[in-house]
């Protein structure tokens, strides 16, 4: 009943300020990190003027702007497809890896092929190995009731140490430490921008955003998906077999944020770097999906302003005191913020009844 | 004139409530008496249970005033209105399942031993208060082995141990049984006697008759007027704007047959893997409405579900025109839940998208692994406009109010080509142009050959849909009586009888005998 007092509280119209959330969110952890900045004896006009020179300066930077971007489109679309289907992905920094390490050996191992063919090949078996890394936790979840969640989180720990071992001892190339050897020609990808990394990467991952967002809205899959997302009796009442759902969910979620670990070795690395921890592509990956509400196209925005971020942040270490790892605090309280939606309109709404009495009686 | 000032136990002027464009309360003026049970009559929506929260500071409001004897008091949360003597038992209780019957009691006013919790302490206090009321509960019992009566009773031993005045209950007879419904009339009884007031809201005339002293009518949110219990069940009728529409379908007699759903010794398991279901068997005929009755969570949803997927039965044979195949199933067996059970509904979904879940998910909507949009746009425009239901397809389902809601979903399985419709409390908590609305789809569903299994707890409209009932008890079909010579009267005493007969030492106690064993 709409205006059941006793039910939940009734959500049903918007608070407009819930529309600029996102927005709202933006400047909070801008303040954040400002005073961020402040404590560890950065001047902040300073700082921000390097966050722009740094990403727009020149095209070279504005290039490596976009490789920065295109690995978080990837892992936000992994979030969003299967926070779509109400299961959270929180594991694509793990997914991330073995697609790392499969592209790193297969661009080393298989020789005498065309590029055309090639790269196809790498990318789909490397999506292939971290599509089934993505699935291990929908097969816990289904068969043994385990939190997605849980498993995905700490399937990130296990894949880092497993590709750490990987690279160090079975893969290592001849000369130098903590790295494989340099992929072959005919395995790389096109980088199209003179003087920085920018590569046709970004081009698939724009092509991804579009076919998520064609699934989503337009195929009966995506539909089914959403069922399940939103309402687990209607899921079964129509008939979807939700166990195979939640498996196949995955395993799409968990390929998608392997494209990124192929192309971070195809077209930005040309090799495997033994990781000194986790890159935070997966944390960034969830900030961008929250930010525009698990909306596949707009994540191209917010992974690019996230983007901006972490190429920014690299270049200001390197100059000044204030370390990378700033850009977490800032994705941090984003998703503080958008995953708190909820409980926002909650608070919005009782203010608004209130005020609305108060309105009358004027 | 002072003294008349006193008479009131309770007063409220002025009282009003809007949820955002709909007023549910304006301008509601109330007395009690002390000593008295005062009801609260209204059709469903009327803002009987807005005014409940209202008054137990549940939803509170700046518009009008609340005395109790005649001191002015503002109630904005439950823990003031406990502070000033008022209860509330609300339609769905409000008990944690987690911890135990006690526990819930005493929670929010502990008895403590300095700072620890005294179990010992409450678990005195407690029964003392079950010996005085004679209310009969196991306290240490979990709040899912509790049958409807039970919660009640947990809550009004709750409000009892605040030590409160009033007492107010929101349509406390809504799912109970008659024998049920006869242990808390005797208990609300009881508790005038101690000198309490109870305050009680009902959409039924004939159940308010029984035991108020007074009626307050509601009607759309205003109080229409407050008569004595010398009045008739008609009177109240036109005072809360009922007017007694006839069905304008006629049952019609059709001999046929045709097995439509057979079920043999089926056996289901709930989720938690308990049996539910234990060796039933019935058939539906082509043309039948079979109804079912009996007591609240005896079964129900575990056959409802298996009929959806036969998939879900452990044992047995569930037949539709003697095909057990799934997808057969699928498309052609549909349900109609109750408003607040959401199974087969997406609220976040525009209408639209709700119209092809289950029977529709297939050519010409889905072809190709893709939704054809344009195509379920004029299917479900048809289908609304075939009800005469005039909302955009484009709009979201948590929009619609209830009867809306039930209007839609009837529409839906009207415009599908299924052969077995399921009634699951269709009709219930909805106002009652909808209902009849929905009863003449029943009875035109039936009419053209169709099999419908009704699932109803409002006997009297059971009786008069139905062509025969099964009483379903503990899982099992206890009878199955032609619903022709029948009368409300004597189903209830039917089913007094099956409850009397299967627990007789705890008779509508509050343990579940099924579910303890």
């Amino acid at each position: 009943m709409n205006n059941n007092p006793l039910r939940s509280k009734n959500l049903d119209t918007e608070h407009w300020t819930i529309y600029f959330l996102p927005l709202i969110a933006v400047i909070i952890a801008f303040l954040v990190l400002t005073v961020f900045i402040i404590a560890m004896g950065g001047y902040p006009a300073t700082i921000y003027r390097l966050l722009w020179i740094s990403s727009f300066a020149s095209l070279r930077d504005f290039g490596e702007v976009l490789t920065s971007t295109t690995p978080i489109i990837f892992t936000g679309l992994a979030f969003a497809l299967a926070f779509r289907a109400g299961l959270i992905n929180a594991g694509a920094e793990g997914q991330y890896f073995i697609a790392y390490i499969t592209a790193a050996y297969l661009g080393i191992a298989l020789t005498g092929l065309p590029a055309t063919l090639l790269i196809p090949i790498i990318i789909i078996i490397s999506m292939l190995c971290a599509g089934l890394y993505g699935c291990l936790a929908g097969i816990f979840k289904v068969f043994l009731g385990v939190q997605e969640i849980l498993t995905t989180f700490f399937l990130n720990w296990i894949g880092l140490y497993s590709i750490i071992h990987v690279i160090n001892n079975v893969l290592s190339s001849s000369g130098e430490a903590g790295a494989t050897p340099i992929i072959i020609e005919s395995a790389r990808l096109w980088q199209w921008l003179p003087g920085s990394r920018a590569n046709s990467g970004l081009i698939i991952a724009i092509l991804a955003a579009l076919l998520i967002y064609f699934v989503l809205e337009k195929t009966s899959f995506g539909y089914k998906l959403k069922i399940i997302g939103f309402n687990h009796k209607t899921a079964e009442y129509t008939g979807i077999n939700i166990s195979l759902y939640i498996i196949i969910i995955m395993f799409i979620s968990g390929a998608l944020a392997g494209v990124a670990g192929a192309i971070q070795v195809m077209g930005v690395e040309f090799r495997a770097f033994e990781p000194a921890g986790l890159f935070g592509f997966g944390f960034a990956g969830i900030a961008a999906a929250l930010l525009c509400r698990n909306n596949p196209l707009a994540i191209i925005i917010t992974a690019f302003f996230l983007g901006v971020l972490n190429r920014g942040f690299t270049l200001i270490e390197s100059m000044t005191d204030i370390p990378q790892e700033v850009t977490i605090i800032f994705q941090g309280v984003i998703i503080l913020f958008m995953a708190s939606e909820y409980g926002i309109k909650n608070l919005l709404k009782n203010n608004k009844d209130i005020s609305m009495e108060e309105g009358r009686r004027d | 004139m002072a003294k008349v000032k006193n008479l009131y136990k309770l007063e409220m002027k002025g009282i009003s409530k809007r949820f955002d464009k709909n007023k549910a309360c304006s301008n509601i003026d109330f007395q009690l008496i002390p000593g008295e049970i005062h009801a609260i009559l209204g059709e469903n929506e009327a803002g009987k249970t807005t005014f409940a929260s209202i008054l137990y500071g549940l939803c509170p409001t700046e518009d009008g005033e609340i005395y109790i004897q005649s001191k002015k008091v503002n109630i904005s949360t439950p823990k003031e209105a406990l502070k000033h003597g008022i209860g509330l038992v609300p339609q769905e209780p409000f008990l944690i399942s987690s911890i135990n019957v006690l526990e819930n009691i005493i929670l929010g006013s502990e008895p403590l031993n300095k700072y620890l919790l005294n179990m010992k302490k409450a678990h005195t206090l407690i029964e003392e208060i079950s010996q005085q009321y004679k209310l009969q509960i196991d306290l240490q019992a979990k709040i899912e082995e509790l049958s409807k009566l039970g919660k009640i009773k947990a809550e009004i031993c709750r409000a009892l141990f605040r030590n409160i005045d009033i007492l107010i209950l929101d349509e406390p007879f809504l799912t109970l049984t008659p024998l049920e419904t006869e242990e808390l009339l005797k208990l609300l009884k009881k508790i005038r006697e101690e000198n309490k007031s109870i305050i009680l809201t009902s959409c039924k005339p004939s159940e308010v008759l029984k035991i108020a002293s007074r009626i307050t009518v509601f009607k759309e949110g205003q109080v229409v007027g407050t008569v004595t219990s010398q009045t008739t069940e008609n009177e109240l009728k036109n005072l809360m704007g009922i007017t007694s529409q006839e069905l304008t379908m006629e049952k019609q007699e059709k001999k046929t047959e045709e097995i439509m759903l057979e079920i043999n010794s089926l056996v289901v398991n709930d989720h938690q893997n308990r049996p539910k279901i234990k060796d039933l068997s019935l058939q539906v005929m082509r043309g039948e409405i079979l109804g079912i009755a009996g007591p609240e969570k005896h079964g129900q949803e575990e056959l409802v579900d298996a009929i959806l997927n036969p998939q879900r039965a452990l044992k047995g044979t569930i037949k539709l025109l003697n095909s057990s195949e799934k997808k057969f199933f699928l498309e052609k067996v549909a349900l109609i839940p109750e408003v607040d059970n959401n199974t087969g509904w997406v609220r976040e979904f525009p209408l639209a998208q709700n119209m092809i879940i289950r029977t529709q998910l297939k050519e010409p909507f889905v072809s190709m692994g893709l939704l054809k949009k344009i195509a379920i746009k004029n299917y479900t425009k048809n289908a609304l406009d075939d009800f005469g239901i005039t909302a955009e397809t484009s709009r979201f389902a948590y929009e619609l109010s209830p009867s809306i809601k039930q209007l839609v979903l009837t529409a839906r399985t009207a415009a599908s080509h299924v052969e077995l419709i399921i009634f699951f409390n269709t009709t219930r908590g909805i106002s009652s142009w909808a209902k009849t609305s929905i009863q003449n789809y029943i009875l035109q569903e039936k009419n053209s050959g169709k099999g419908i299994l009704l699932i109803l707890d409002d006997l009297q409209e059971l009786i008069s849909l139905s062509d025969r009932i099964a009483i379903l008890f503990h899982g099992q079909i206890e009878k199955i009586i032609s619903a022709k010579r029948f009368t409300q009267e004597k189903l209830e005493e039917l089913l007094i009888n099956t409850e009397k007969n299967a627990t007789p030492k705890n008779r509508g106690g509050i343990r579940d005998e099924q579910q303890s064993t």
